[in-house]
């Protein structure tokens, strides 16, 4: 946090030396995101370890090209720069098994994020760059699919289920537009997820298995990041931390592009 | 930090409550139940199939709760297996006094009928397939095994709103 408060100050300060523009921007375009997760790894490594001999294609650790959209206003005044954005991006991953029956996880995420530092845009372009703070939810689909094409998250299968948790993170962004007709612009913008608040991120969790007090106190609900001790040890309480499941921990680079309509 | 922190935790969980609402409006009233239509597997493969029409009533209120809306039920013929696999796990008679219905998940996920008894570990799960204001169309399944097991028995229930 200390080295995020140092960097708004310093482009506060960058901010504040030369420019004396005012204008706003609205934003919407493609975003792909190639973030990764340590812990939803382990657990892909795990599955495929534990379950190697029903396997015919192995779970991969990451999702498949992730992909969404974005929408985002922003001003900037005097090289200060502002903007609140809004995000939906969803991505795939799949294991088969030699039976013909497959398991599908489908992840999303929905973030809004609020951002600030330095920004400049007059009639030919647009530039800024700033830091914030992310929050929304990451969401997980664990979907059965039977040989015949049947799909089911009922609770017949381990693992089936809707995993979600808060995410909140704080990012950096970068971004540039050249304007096509004005006050039509073609923007690009990049993202990294810096870094996760740890303590206000529980793992994702099925809350569906909560609703009975029994349940809850006897059985983990989230995805396990060792397979062969959830199996080993399910039921038994105190068995688990919530370090032992997949949390809301993806990092890395998001890229966005898009149209930018901009008021100078 | 914490308090703007709180404040954004605290609207999300404003904008998922009016979501929980929804979803409740949209399932509760009256339902007919048009067609059960059960599927049995033997290795995964089709067995045989029945199909039943018009075999009574679900009343599903709004009890303005996520987790404890009544479930009342009239049948005129055998009740479907996934109603019979939950009233023999949650240890009921034929009486709907103890059973409760939510939905769950980002609108068409799932159909839970549960035991009012907070404790109890009975319920059963519907894959929603379809839900529109005038149909629901829910998916119960039963499988041979958890990991790679085959297809058992797969029931599909069309309800239309009365």
């Amino acid at each position: 946090m200390k080295k995020l408060f140092i960097l708004l100050i310093g482009l506060f300060i960058g901010a504040s030396i030369s420019f004396s523009q005012i204008g706003f921007g609205f934003e919407s375009g493609f975003r792909t995101a190639m973030g990764h997760s340590k812990t939803f790894k382990q657990f892909a490594r795990s599955y495929n370890s534990h379950f190697a001999d029903d396997i015919d294609k192995e779970l991969s650790s990451s999702f498949s090209f992730p992909y969404g959209w974005a929408l985002s206003t922003d001003f900037s005044i005097s090289g200060f720069y502002g903007a609140l954005r809004f995000h939906e991006v969803q991505g795939h991953n799949k294991v088969k098994f030699k039976s013909g029956a497959a398991r599908t996880f489908k992840r999303e995420q929905f973030m809004y994020s609020v951002l600030a530092g330095f920004g400049t845009q007059d009639s030919d372009f647009a530039f800024n760059a700033s830091v914030g703070l992310a929050f929304g939810t990451d969401r997980i689909i664990s979907m059965y699919q039977y040989a015949d094409g049947t799909k089911s998250i009922g609770r017949e299968k381990f693992l089936n289920g809707v995993y979600d948790a808060g995410h909140y993170a704080y990012i950096a962004s970068v971004g540039g537009a050249v304007t096509i007709a004005e006050p039509f612009c073609v923007y690009m913008r990049a993202e990294y997820i810096l870094g996760t608040f740890v303590g206000l991120k529980g793992p994702l969790d099925d809350s569906h298995w909560n609703r009975s007090l029994e349940v809850l106190s006897n059985y983990p609900t989230g995805i396990p990041t060792d397979v062969e001790k959830w199996e080993e040890l399910q039921g038994e309480i105190g068995a688990y931390s919530s370090e032992d499941f997949v949390h809301a921990d993806w990092k890395g680079f998001r890229l966005e592009i898009g149209i930018r309509f901009q008021i100078n | 930090m914490t308090r703007f922190i709180f404040i954004v935790a605290l609207f999300a969980l404003v904008l998922n409550s009016c979501q929980s609402d929804r979803r409740r409006y949209k399932f509760a009233g009256v339902w007919d139940i048009d067609q059960v239509d059960a599927s049995y597997f033997t290795n995964g493969e089709l067995d045989s199939n029945t199909v039943t029409t018009d075999l009574g009533y679900w009343l599903l209120e709004d009890n303005a709760s996520d987790i404890g809306n009544r479930f009342r039920y009239i049948y005129e013929k055998p009740a479907p297996q996934g109603h019979r696999s939950f009233m023999t796990a949650a240890g009921l008679q034929d009486t709907d006094d103890e059973c409760l219905w939510y939905v769950e998940g980002s609108n068409k996920d799932r159909f839970t009928m549960r035991k009012a008894d907070p404790y109890a570990d009975a319920w059963t799960v519907y894959n929603i397939l379809k839900a529109s204001k005038r149909k629901l169309v829910l998916q119960f399944i039963i499988a041979d095994g958890n990991l790679a097991g085959h297809l058992k028995y797969k029931e599909v229930i069309t309800l239309k709103r009365n």
